[in-house]
């Protein structure tokens, strides 16, 4: 019985067309993604068919697969009820057990099979000629087959267990979906809420589609390690699968119905029958009432109000809301800006997450809806009835269509309340309810109903639901490749626009502009496939499209024509008008063509690189600012020096962006013809200029803007927080190192040599450049700027005089200090906070909104401005200013007194709860180090400079926060460094380098920097570090001639270290080494004088790595910090205390550590205070 | 009224369902009549706008059918073969629902005849209940109901009777003859008592085509004298069928009763007045005669 119902389900199946179709769709994405350019899973020196990039596409598909299991599984569980086969079946003699359960397995088997279809299009889309070869390894059976093996089979077993279970519990279909759809929000919420690294276990245990797991399995997988690795069935993706294969189990055994006897479940409800009154029953009624003729809009208001009952009163609809409220009060839950700590919810953010949140389950539920909607009367069987009716078929399209729309539009109504709540529950007092609905409704829920009308036409044009919902996924699928396969414009994406950034500052800029446009042009478009599929709807059972097509003139009738000749005529006016301002007012160039022409760029001129130019040393500006227009006329007197030992004849020119008008007089030359193609010119000398020759100049720009942008939109010059630097306002000079291309694969496609990401650190003709480049150095500085009357504008260098005139404000600045030629000039309508500090004047510029931090910012600024004076240096300035800008950019930069600081970080964290790190104070005090770091103090060009620059100003705000919040609260600010750098490196694209050549490497200068510097400080004491830093800086302040290297800082270093701490320098400098050290487990006794005795074991090995991130296993032996603590050190709310810390020797393997304190500690660490780069941090505490 | 003209149609899977089915039907009730397969339905939804043929015409009145289905649907009442119903939606509403759909606008008007229309199907009492939970034969009186909404002109029912007791046949019966004077009432089926009791015009549809066509007084009087009987054994019937034409063959009291189509009786037959359903069995009898040397189908039975 069971192997002849599980063959029966084989045969079942294997002869549904949808068998065969689905597995064309499960062989065709991944063969799609293995082979579309752009598309594939590798990145860097991943390969693209790497064990890793396998089991990833596995992974992703497994999340895909979930509606084809429940289309299967549900389908075997249903199939007796719909298919009315329920009596025939059930009165033969069969035991119910093997029965169901050959039923299940077989309706599994087809699943697995379907999904075999994934390794086998990966595995034959790696084989593809078209593909680079040389980002295609060795293919192996294992590769394939173990990953199957240990997430495909079991996640399918899971989906197919509950699902199963879920459909035959209910009885139908739909709960399946909502099943399925409660599963992938599971997935979805697990993945937002437990997300601190002290909670990814729990994170990867509980996604039953494993991605997560295997996420936090490789979380620090190098690039060797991706391409060798297979994913073994142990630790977290064990226990994962067992949980999950036990839960579906389970629900199979207790929801299946796998022992329930056969029978008939009873259609009858319990509800007691109303008593009815007993009526007249009207015998003599006029019963041959004839129709009126014309009663469309009395039909098309009772189709609407009846397609929007039945959506609403269907169960499905409050569980689908159900779900996505739920999903978004998870998503809600923590606001997490940098390191963690919570962001207040601004209504921006809120709406950011509900259009992320939905962004996927909305397309679900308009596949599933729509199929639905269309398809209704077809399915009940009413289809007959209904279509001989005399309505207008717009009538039908138009009230389902509504409908759908309803459902989209109550998702985000409720995504709007419960926001709202949000904001209300968190004290957050300012709702902005016009920004909801504008940025929900308009710039979310339009495009979406624009795709429902693409949806609906799709159904009408498909022989049967099914059909049309694989069509449209497909559709959605392709689509989003689009930018890949060359698709980049807009105007060729269904629906699309130019994707909408809010910013309290700049309200919706330029994009209310651009969504009005586009928006016109899709809805009219929109209307004509609404006309085609009204005109084209299927009426019966057998209408072929052929004979729709006749009637289609018919069916549209003069009203339809015309609704679609003005649609047609509105669709080509915008469409032409969206091309003319974004491609003949506005350039757009493709992805390709950018690249294509950096390489020639490169190629035509990187013999120029280190041909001789002049220098800028002193610039006087006046620069006019028009907010309201987005213009800004600007001139500027410079004077240039020669400081090369070469006379100059000519020299490179790079044009700003956006800026039609430009000049570049320097006396003694011209400006030649501009190079459009990379918006360059040779600036020419008659008389050249001798070496050490100064000579004066002037630049004139004007920056304005035409129309509108499809992409590229300038973000430094908007309406309200204008914020643009002297290289993006003015003329620079020589080749452009940042127009070259960075990534490997794209130069090595265009014949270009590897780039060299820095010179050598042992370059020594580098040392006279410093890391802005050739050609920067110190100037004098000097600005008039003017605004609009409402704004106020800001450049580096102290205010002179402030005056009006012809309704504008003007600005007099003079910077007396040494300056770098890096300058911002910002114009802004903001709030002011300004207080005296010892002489020095510090200012906050924000918005009205942002107000809760300033007062943080400031005490940041005086204690770093307090410390780093004492330990450093004389702050160079007399004043500190630190201004908003919009969220556009997410950085905060530090210039000559001067902070530029995003309105996304620092300004919105909520800082009231105690537990959580304060990035507001650290960021701030980071910049404020940069003021030292940076502006006192220069790099050489070389390898490393990020070191002198970045490292150090970690290390110089760590300090601070180190002070005001102590060693404890550092352990979890440096528990995500260490986070942050053992992922940078997993996913470095080229190569990993030491510390002291790091080569523009993030996550090597900000996060290793940090880590490396606070063992050293531990290791020196603060005094002597500081010391060795002032050395450093007393012997490069302000220099221009020679600017110091990480040989430097290592030198200095070594000067105040002994022998063995030089040792441990040189290899935390020169060595990438990576630690694991491990609290095995701990035993206390409490002794008879009342002291505690505590034996700790622990564990520790030490790797030293090569740049691809090849481990090898070295012999340890060190000193290694061993503490123990009253409370969790994790819990900051706890008034926690170290009852001891001491350092112990400790070598490779179990080491045991007997102690005696005379408190009782409730947990024990090895380096708690993450002085090592362990790569796992979460097995250093434990609990006694 | 209706002129059916070179009606054509052949489904994707091959199979031929109307075959240059050519019929005028006048005001007043038609019998369709045809065995499972024959392609009644098929002929029904054609002219109900459901489907269009690949050739041939269809004319009510001044509509053209095929072109114009709108304008037809105003005026058509459709009983379709089998059909399902909204969940949820009791009788009441949704005919109430139908009924705007068919374009009663005006509420008392439609109240009446939405009452009415359940009263005289019977259903008046469980006008509140759902029809999903309703009984076959009482969902089958809904359909009959919503198919008379708005005092169609043509009113196209597809085996009204199925599933109806006899009691509510009859009633339903009634109806039809009541309204049936002023409309064109298309009634398929394949119970010859149905027509017999009913239809003064009616059709023989067998394979796709029309086989027969005309009165049933008349065409049952031509085959008067030519039908001749015999009461035999089973084994005795199996015998008689290889060597007679017999048109049709029915148990009764567990013998077998054969009738048979011939000029002269057969020996050890007797006479017998013609009745429709001989007419109907002996128009199929012969179809399947004319097309047996194309098919190796089984013995006639």
């Amino acid at each position: 019985m069971f192997t002849q119902m599980l063959g029966f389900e084989w045969r079942y199946f294997t002869r549904q067309p949808s068998f065969i179709v689905t597995c064309l769709v499960f062989f065709i994405l991944p063969f799609l993604l293995m082979t579309i350019e752009g598309a594939q899973v590798g990145s860097g020196n991943v390969l693209f068919n790497s064990p890793f990039s396998v089991t990833q596409i596995m992974l992703a598909l497994g999340l895909f697969a979930m509606f084809m299991v429940v289309n299967f599984v549900g389908g075997t569980a249903t199939r007796n009820h719909t298919s009315l086969m329920s009596e025939i079946i059930y009165t033969k003699p069969i035991t119910p057990f093997s029965y169901n359960l050959g039923r299940f397995l077989g309706a599994y088997l087809i699943c697995l099979t379907v999904f075999s279809m994934v390794p086998l299009g990966i595995f034959i889309g790696s084989l593809m000629p078209w593909v680079d070869g040389e980002r295609i390894g060795p293919n192996s059976l294992m590769m394939y087959v173990r990953p199957f093996l240990t997430f495909s089979t079991t996640t399918i077993f899971v989906l197919a267990a509950i699902l199963y279970g879920a459909t035959n519990f209910f009885k139908n279909m739909m709960a399946g979906y909502i099943c399925a759809l409660g599963l992938f929000i599971l997935y979805v919420v697990a993945g937002q809420v437990f997300n601190e690294p002290e909670q990814r276990a729990i994170r990867a245990l509980l996604d039953p589609f494993a991605r997560n797991t295997f996420g936090e399995y490789t979380r620090y997988w190098t690039t060797f390690e991706k391409n060798a690795l297979l994913p073994a069935l142990e630790g977290a993706i064990l226990q994962n699968r067992l949980l999950w294969l036990a839960l579906g189990s389970f629900i199979l055994l207790t929801a299946g119905g796998l022992f329930k006897p056969l029978n008939l479940t009873s259609n009858k409800t319990n509800k007691k029958p109303k008593k009815e009154k007993i009526d007249v029953i009207p015998d003599n009624n006029n019963i041959a009432v004839k129709a009126s003729a014309n009663n469309g809009f009395a039909q098309f208001i009772l189709r609407t109000k009846f397609e929007i009952k039945q959506i609403v009163l269907s169960p499905a609809f409050p569980v689908l809301l159900l779900f996505s409220a739920f999903q978004l009060i998870a998503g809600f839950l923590n606001i997490n800006g940098a390191f963690g700590a919570p962001n207040w919810p601004l209504t921006q953010t809120l709406v950011q997450i509900i259009v992320g949140a939905f962004s996927l389950m909305t397309i679900i539920v308009i596949t599933y809806y729509t199929a639905e909607v269309v398809w209704r009367e077809r399915t009940v069987g009413m289809g007959d009835i209904v279509d001989s009716m005399p309505v207008r078929n717009v009538t039908f399209w138009l009230s389902k269509l509504l409908a759908v729309m309803l459902v989209i539009v109550s998702l985000h109504f409720v995504g709007l309340v419960i926001a709202i709540i949000k904001q209300l529950l968190s004290g957050y007092e300012n709702i902005e309810l016009g920004q909801y609905l504008i940025s929900l409704l308009y710039f979310s829920v339009l495009p979406f109903c624009l795709l429902i009308v693409l949806a609906f036409l799709l159904q009408v044009l498909s022989p049967n639901k099914y059909v049309g919902m694989l069509i449209f996924v497909g559709y959605i699928i392709v689509s989003s490749v689009f930018g890949q396969i060359g698709i980049e414009h807009n105007m060729f994406n269904f629906a699309a626009a130019p994707i909408m950034q809010y910013s309290d500052l700049n309200g919706y800029g330029w994009f209310m502009h651009t969504q009005n446009w586009y928006m016109l042009y899709w809805t009219a478009l929109a209307v004509i496939l609404g006309v085609i599929s009204y005109g084209m709807w299927q009426r019966g059972p057998q209408a072929s499209l052929k004979q729709r097509f006749n009637l289609l003139t018919y069916q549209l009738g003069t009203q339809g024509k015309s609704i679609a000749a003005a649609a047609l005529i509105i669709f080509v006016a915008t469409g032409g008008y969206i091309h003319y301002n974004t491609k003949v007012l506005n350039e757009f160039y493709g992805q390709d063509e950018v690249l294509s022409a950096q390489a020639d760029y490169e190629k035509e001129y990187v013999q120029f690189r280190d041909a001789p130019m002049p220098t800028v040393v002193s610039v006087d500006a006046d620069i006019d600012i028009f907010p309201k227009n987005r213009r800004i006329e600007a001139s500027a007197e410079i004077s240039v020096i020669n400081r090369t030992d070469q006379p100059i004849d000519r020299f490179l020119v790079n044009i700003p962006l956006h800026t039609k008008t430009y000049e570049v007089e320097i006396s003694g030359g011209t400006l030649g013809e501009i190079d459009t193609k990379y918006n360059i010119a040779w600036f020419d000398f008659a008389d050249p200029m001798a070496p050490g020759e100064e000579r004066a100049g002037k630049f004139k720009v004007i920056r304005s803007h035409k129309g509108f942008k499809d992409r590229g939109e300038d973000v430094t010059l908007v309406k309200n927080g204008t914020f643009i630097n002297n290289f993006e306002l003015f003329p620079s000079f020589g080749f452009n190192e940042g127009y070259r291309i960075g990534d490997q694969h794209e130069r090595r496609k265009r014949d270009l040599e590897p780039l060299q990401r820095a010179h050598k650190l042992e370059d020594t003709s580098r040392y006279s450049e410093n890391f802005f480049g050739r050609g920067v150095e110190f100037i004098d500085f000097s600005a008039t700027v003017s605004t609009s009357d409402d704004q106020f504008a800001i450049v580096p260098g102290y205010l002179q005089k402030e005056w009006q005139q012809d309704g504008r404000n003007y600005y007099r600045y003079e910077m007396d200090a040494p300056m770098v030629n890096f300058f911002s000039v910002m114009s802004a309508d903001l709030e002011q906070k300004k207080v005296e500090h010892d002489g020095v004047i510090i200012e906050v510029y924000y918005h009205k909104h942002h107000h809760w931090n300033v007062d943080r910012m400031i005490e940041s600024s005086q204690d770093s401005l307090d410390y780093f004076q004492q330990v450093f240096s004389p702050y160079q300035h007399k004043q500190l200013r630190i201004i908003e800008f919009p969220g556009y950019r997410g950085f905060a930069q530090s210039f000559a007194n001067t902070v530029p600081y995003s309105e996304n970080i620092g300004f919105i964290s909520d800082l009231r709860n105690p537990e959580e790190l304060d990035p507001v104070y650290y960021v701030t005090a980071h910049e404020v180090a940069h003021q030292w770091w940076g502006h006192q103090l220069n790099a050489a060009n070389v390898q490393g400079s990020a070191i002198l620059s970045e490292t150090l100003s970690q290390y110089s705000a760590l300090m601070v926060v180190k002070k005001k919040y102590g060693e404890i609260k550092l352990r979890k600010f440096l528990t995500h460094e260490l986070d942050r750098y053992l992922r940078g490196r997993s996913a470095e694209r080229i190569e990993e380098m030491p510390l002291l050549r790091s080569e523009g490497q993030q996550y090597i200068h900000y996060q290793k920097g940090s880590i490396v510097m606070m063992a050293l400080v531990n290791k020196l004491g603060e005094e002597r570090l500081n010391k060795a830093l002032q050395a450093l800086l007393n012997e490069y302040q302000f220099r221009e001639d020679l600017y110091p290297t990480t040989l430097d800082l290592v030198r200095h270093l070594d000067n105040v270290s002994n022998e063995a701490e030089q040792a441990y320098i040189k290899d935390m400098f020169e060595q990438i080494t990576i630690y694991d050290l491990h609290a095995k487990e701990v035993v206390k006794e409490t002794l008879e004088d009342g002291k505690t005795k505590v034996t700790l074991t622990v564990s520790a090995q030490q790797f030293s790595a090569d740049g691809k991130g090849q481990e090898t296993e070295q012999p340890f032996a060190g000193e290694v910090e061993i503490a123990l603590f009253s409370e969790d050190p994790n819990d900051f709310s706890a008034e926690n205390k170290v009852i001891y810390q001491g350092l112990h020797a400790i070598e490779s393997g179990d080491t045991v550590i007997e102690l005696i304190v005379e408190e009782m500690p409730a947990f024990a660490g090895i380096d708690p205070f993450v002085r090592f780069i362990d790569r796992d941090t979460g097995n250093n505490i434990i609990k006694l | 009224m209706l002129k059916i003209a070179d009606i054509t149609k052949t489904y994707d899977n091959g199979v031929k369902a109307l075959n240059n089915v050519n019929i005028e039907i006048p005001k007043g009730l038609f019998g369709l009549l045809g065995p499972n397969g024959a392609g009644k339905s098929s002929l029904m939804r054609t002219i109900a706008t459901l489907q269009q043929p690949d050739t041939g015409s269809i004319q009510f009145d001044q509509i053209n059918v095929l072109t114009q289905p709108n304008e037809l649907r105003q005026r058509l009442g459709y009983l379709p073969q089998d059909f399902g119903v909204y969940p949820r939606v009791s009788a009441h509403d949704l005919l109430d629902h139908l009924a705007i759909l068919k374009g009663i606008a005006n509420k008392a008007q439609r109240k009446e005849a939405v009452d009415g229309l359940l009263a005289h199907t019977n259903l008046f009492q469980h006008r509140k209940k759902a029809v999903s939970g309703f009984s076959g034969g009482m969902r089958q009186r809904f359909g009959i109901a919503q198919a008379l909404l708005g005092d169609p002109d043509l009113l196209i029912v597809d085996e009204p009777t199925a599933g109806l007791d006899p009691e509510e046949r009859n009633r339903f019966h009634n109806l039809l003859v009541t309204l049936g004077e002023e409309k064109v009432v298309i009634l398929s089926t394949h119970i010859v008592d149905d027509v017999s009791e009913l239809c003064p015009n009616m059709a023989v549809l067998g394979n796709g085509q029309i086989l027969l066509q005309g009165n049933p007084l008349d065409i049952t009087g031509d085959l008067n004298g030519q039908i001749w009987r015999k009461t035999v054994s089973i084994d005795e019937a199996a015998e008689l069928e290889n060597t007679l034409p017999v048109i049709s063959k029915r148990l009764f009291a567990g013998r077998t009763v054969l009738h048979v189509l011939a000029s002269d009786a057969p020996e050890g037959f007797e006479s017998t007045p013609a009745t429709l359903e001989d007419v109907y069995f002996s128009t199929l009898h012969n179809s399947r005669q004319n097309s047996q040397p194309n098919s190796h189908s089984t013995q006639a039975a």
